[in-house]
Parts: C-alpha cells; sequence; structure tokens
C-alpha cells in the first residue's frame, strides 16, 4: 500500500503535562507503510484441522486492528505467525520487512524483541514480583541494571501500576495482572503489540479499560493487534476490523473503504457478531 | 559479563526455588558419582593386584651340565630381548642349594648329605611383567640345544592370562555403563528442573531470549548440582577408602592397596570434571525438546 496515512500522536504538553493529540503523517510517497503483511497464508495443523486458508491483508504502522470472529476461527494462529510461535504451511508473513518463517533461531529472539505479547492467561510467573517479571523481559535482553530500573519504572506508570511493584501476581486482581502483562509486553518498547483475548478473564469494565490503555499505546506509535470476540469492546472502539471465519478472511474494513479521505479512522460499525 | 552474572544468578535462583528437587539432584548424582568412584577405586586396585600377581610369575630356564659361559650369555642376551621381560638372572647350581636350604628354614636338617650329589641344575630366572611374556619367552628358548627343561606356573599363567584379559574388558565395559548410568540420572533431574520451569522458559522464549540465554542457566543449574553431589561423593570415598588402606596397612598386609592420598587428589578432581561436563550435558539435553523451533 502506498500513499498517505495519517495518525494521532499524543504529545506531553509543556505545562499542564497533559497527553494531547496531533495529527502526524506516518509515512508518505513511495514508501511502505506496512509492518505486518500476511500473504496467502494457510495454516493446516493435521489433515483435519486447517486453522487458516489463504488469509491476505497488511497492517500499516501505527495502525489499530480487531481480529474478530469466533472461537476455533484462525485468530490466535494470526497472531502466532506474526511472532513465530508457527509457521505458516503456505504464504508469506512478513513483519517490518523480513519474511519470518525464514528467520532463524536467533533473528527470531531479536524479531520478538520488537513484538509484545499479551495473552488471555497472562502468562506471569507466580515466583517474581509485578517488577520482576517485567524486569525479567529486559533482563533476557542483557540491558543494563539502571536502564532496566528506568525502563520497567516508565512502562509500570504507563499501566498505573507503580504502587504495585513489588506484589506477586495472585495478590493482583485480575485487571491488574493483565496490566502487568501489558507492561512486560512494552518493556522492549516495542513496534508492534499483539494481544490474544487479552479481556477474556477480566468484567467488562476492566475489559473496556485495559482496551483503552491498548488504544492509547497505538496512538504513542505502536501497532496494536487486538484478536477479540468480545463485540461490544469493538463496537465502542472505531478502528478497523478484520473478520474470519473457518479459517477465511471474510471481511477487512480496510479493503471496504474504511480509511476517510483525511486519514482519520472512520472505524467499524458493529455487526452484533464479532 | 552482565549475561554471566544474569545466568549465575538465575541459575542460584532456579536451585533455591526447588529446594527438594535440587536436593534430589545433588543426592542422585552424588550417589551415581559415588559408586563410580568405588568402582574405580576396585577397578584400579584389582588391576594392581593383577599386576603385583603377574610379577610374580617367573620362568626358570634349566640348562644342560655341558653349557659354556659364552652360550649362557648368548641366551641370556637373547631372552632378555624379548618383550613384557624385567629381569634376567643366573642361578648356578649350588646358589639354588643356599636357596632351599634356606626355604626349608627349620627343617634345613632334612637336606644333610644332599651337597655331594646336589641334583639341581644351573638355571636362567626370567622376571616378567605380565604372564602372557611367559608365552614368548617359552618360543624363544625351547628349541635351544642347552636348554634341559623349562619350568613355570603352567596352570598359574593359562588362568591368569584369561582372568586379567576378563577383568580388564570387564572394567572397561562396566565403567562405561556407569558413565551412561550416570549421564542419564542426572540429565534426569535437570529435565525435572527444566520441567518444573517450562513456563519460564517459554515466556523467556516469548520476549525475546536468544536460546544461549535461556540455555545457560540451565546448564550452570546442572553442573553446580552435579559437582556438588560429586563433591561430596569425593569426600566421602576418600574418607571411607583411607580407612580402608589403614586396616589393609594393619591387617592384610600381603594384599597391595595404592596409597589413598595421592590416588584421591588425582581421582576427585577427575570425578569434579566428569560431572560437571556430564551435568552440562545432561541440561543440554534436557533442553533439545524446549528449544526446538
Amino acid at each position: 500500500m502506498s500513499g498517505t496515512v495519517e495518525k494521532l500522536v499524543l504529545t506531553r504538553g509543556s505545562r499542564s503535562g497533559h497527553l494531547r493529540p496531533r495529527r502526524q503523517p506516518v509515512c508518505q510517497g513511495t514508501w511502505r507503510c506496512e509492518l505486518i503483511e500476511y500473504q496467502q497464508v494457510s495454516k493446516q495443523y493435521s489433515a483435519k484441522v486447517r486453522a487458516l486458508d489463504d488469509v491476505s491483508f497488511d497492517v500499516a504502522k501505527g495502525e489499530f486492528l480487531f481480529i474478530v470472529g469466533p472461537s476455533g476461527a484462525g485468530k490466535s494462529t494470526l497472531l502466532r505467525l506474526a511472532y513465530r510461535e508457527e509457521r505458516p504451511t503456505a504464504g508469506t508473513v512478513i513483519v517490518d520487512g523480513r519474511d519470518v518463517s525464514k528467520l532463524r533461531s536467533p533473528a527470531v529472539a531479536y524479531l520478538r524483541r520488537n513484538i509484545g505479547v499479551v495473552f488471555q492467561d497472562f502468562k506471569l510467573l507466580p515466583r517474581k514480583t509485578v517488577h520482576e517479571n517485567v524486569a525479567f523481559a529486559l533482563e533476557v535482553t542483557g540491558a543494563g541494571a539502571s536502564e532496566i530500573r528506568r525502563r520497567v519504572g516508565a512502562v509500570l506508570d504507563l499501566v498505573g501500576l507503580r504502587s504495585r511493584h513489588r506484589a506477586y501476581p495472585e495478590e493482583l486482581s485480575g485487571g491488574e495482572q493483565q496490566r502487568t502483562c501489558l507492561a512486560r509486553a512494552m518493556a522492549n518498547g516495542p513496534k508492534i503489540l499483539l494481544a490474544d483475548e487479552p479481556t477474556g478473564n477480566l468484567d467488562p469494565e476492566t475489559g473496556t479499560e485495559l482496551m483503552q490503555a491498548l488504544y492509547d499505546i497505538s496512538l504513542l506509535g505502536t501497532t496494536v493487534m487486538v484478536a477479540t470476540h468480545a463485540h461490544s469492546i469493538v463496537d465502542a472502539f472505531r478502528c478497523r476490523v478484520v473478520r474470519l471465519e473457518k479459517g477465511r478472511l471474510v471481511r477487512d474494513d480496510r479493503k471496504s473503504g474504511y480509511w476517510g479521505a483525511d486519514g482519520v479512522r472512520l472505524g467499524y460499525e458493529g455487526d452484533g457478531q464479532p | 559479563m552482565r549475561l554471566l552474572r544474569y545466568c549465575l544468578r538465575e541459575a542460584w535462583l532456579g536451585i533455591r526455588r526447588n529446594p527438594f528437587l535440587s536436593l534430589a539432584s545433588v543426592f542422585t548424582s552424588g550417589v551415581a558419582v559415588f559408586v563410580l568412584a568405588v568402582f574405580l577405586l576396585g577397578a584400579l586396585n584389582l588391576s594392581n593386584l593383577i599386576d603385583f600377581v603377574e610379577r610374580q610369575v617367573q620362568v626358570s630356564v634349566y640348562l644342560v651340565a655341558e653349557t659354556s659361559s659364552s652360550e649362557r650369555e648368548a641366551l641370556m642376551g637373547a631372552i632378555s630381548k624379548v618383550e613384557g621381560v624385567d629381569a634376567v638372572e643366573f642361578v648356578t647350581r649350588e646358589q639354588a642349594l643356599v636357596r632351599l636350604r634356606a626355604a626349608f628354614g627349620d627343617s634345613a636338617s632334612l637336606l644333610e648329605g644332599i651337597e655331594e650329589f646336589n641334583p639341581l641344575r644351573d638355571a636362567i630366572e626370567v622376571g616378567v611383567t605380565e604372564a602372557a611374556a611367559v608365552e614368548r619367552v617359552l618360543a624363544a628358548v625351547k628349541d635351544h640345544p642347552k636348554v634341559d627343561d623349562v619350568s613355570y606356573g603352567r596352570e598359574l599363567v593359562a588362568r591368569l592370562i584369561s582372568v586379567t584379559r576378563a577383568v580388564r574388558v570387564g572394567i572397561l565395559g562396566l565403567a562405561g555403563l556407569l558413565g551412561v548410568a550416570t549421564l542419564f540420572l542426572i540429565q534426569n533431574s535437570v529435565r525435572l528442573s527444566v520441567f518444573a520451569r517450562r513456563e519460564e522458559v517459554a515466556i523467556m522464549r516469548l520476549v525475546g531470549a536468544t536460546d544461549g540465554i535461556v540455555r545457560w542457566p540451565f546448564v550452570f543449574e546442572g553442573m553446580i548440582l552435579a559437582c556438588s553431589g560429586a563433591f561430596a561423593a569425593g569426600m566421602s570415598v576418600t574418607l571411607v577408602y583411607s580407612w580402608i588402606t589403614r586396616f589393609m596397612a594393619r591387617n592384610l598386609v600381603f594384599l597391595p592397596v595404592l596409597p589413598a592420598g595421592p590416588l584421591m587428589t588425582v581421582l576427585t578432581p577427575l570425578l569434579l570434571v566428569a560431572a560437571a561436563f556430564v551435568g552440562a550435558t545432561g541440561a543440554l539435553l534436557a533442553l533439545r525438546r524446549w528449544l526446538r523451533d
């Protein structure tokens, strides 16, 4: 895709310290804007289980995107292909200009440092505190102690958990655990954030708050892909939606004129069955 | 350096977080190394004993009466060139009688009057380093015109040759088997440790840890656990073996036993190095499954 896509960026106001939106061109002219490209991707787990069937779409830098569809539609597989937890049976997945299925082991590790992942079941280490869980993502990259302290503090501020940094996961509410997971995903300052049913274990109010946090992160320049079937939340956000059914792409708002002429997201008109 | 510190810290944390599992690993590797060390000590001593017994084997080459000294010298020269011969000595019949008398001790009076018709013969006594050399000495002298007869413990030598060969092959085979068993025991305990932390491994990979960063803490952990067990086993074996050597020195003087001090100073570090190697290999084997793409 070429052309100009604009996105809103939040900048900190010099006096008030509040975040305020600023419109900024993301890419222009002949630059490629896609950060993730699925090209005729199929994934077959066994002779009978076909998770994805010839799926093609792109995700632009800084975009916020919902992937919706019933259970077993292939949403999680789509995300797992992006961070190379799976390889496609056919087709190509390109992330940040590189075909991920061709990456060797060390390159996969470096790819994942640019991709944060949030799970429905949080996947926090029970014997580490909030701070340690988040710091873990930086330690394994070889970051220094002072850098780890600084960045963990920053992401805990971002998700509003600074005061709970010494708590263990079992002492946290579901929403707090999910925000810890989000902080860990953001610790390395990833270009892409993938969330797989992030609100699945949360009550509707906490779920909406978390989704708002994800949306705010996308406004800061990170590409966010959220797989969900919480249609009430999808309805509330006017964002691009990609819909899968039985592994096939059945709807993509971008193809159906989702972007407005001025680059503002026109949004998703909920059809009540995401 | 920072990563090394991280890996060592994680290894230590891994051990502390699973104290029972770690203790079980230390105990398992300790027992395995203890058994291996006891076996090695037994094998080394047995080998030493076999050497000792083999050195006791002597071949006596009896010469016909009319052998000149030059013929005798030539024969002795030929025998000393045979592989495995370490001593060649000429014993006159008079010297042989003196020895016989000494051997009879208090009953030497039985030999009175024998001097006048000394029935003994001049002989060349050949000392060998291994039982198999007897055959070679025999081959070298049996057709010599001046050789009257050759005597050696035929039965003893034949048995020694077959026994020593079997024992040495057995020692090598058993040591190999025990080594492999130790490897599997330690690998299994490291695998349990990895299994207990499979979630952590999955998350490490998810947040961008390279395989090396995932691997090294476990490798260090495996090495630390295996070495701790080996160290404890080495100390216990040293104590027990020192006691045995002291006991043998007091009560079974005729049995040669390798001294504890020098032997254990060599054996303990060797066991530690072997345990470290086995611990690291065990960890790598255990991790293979979790690091597969």
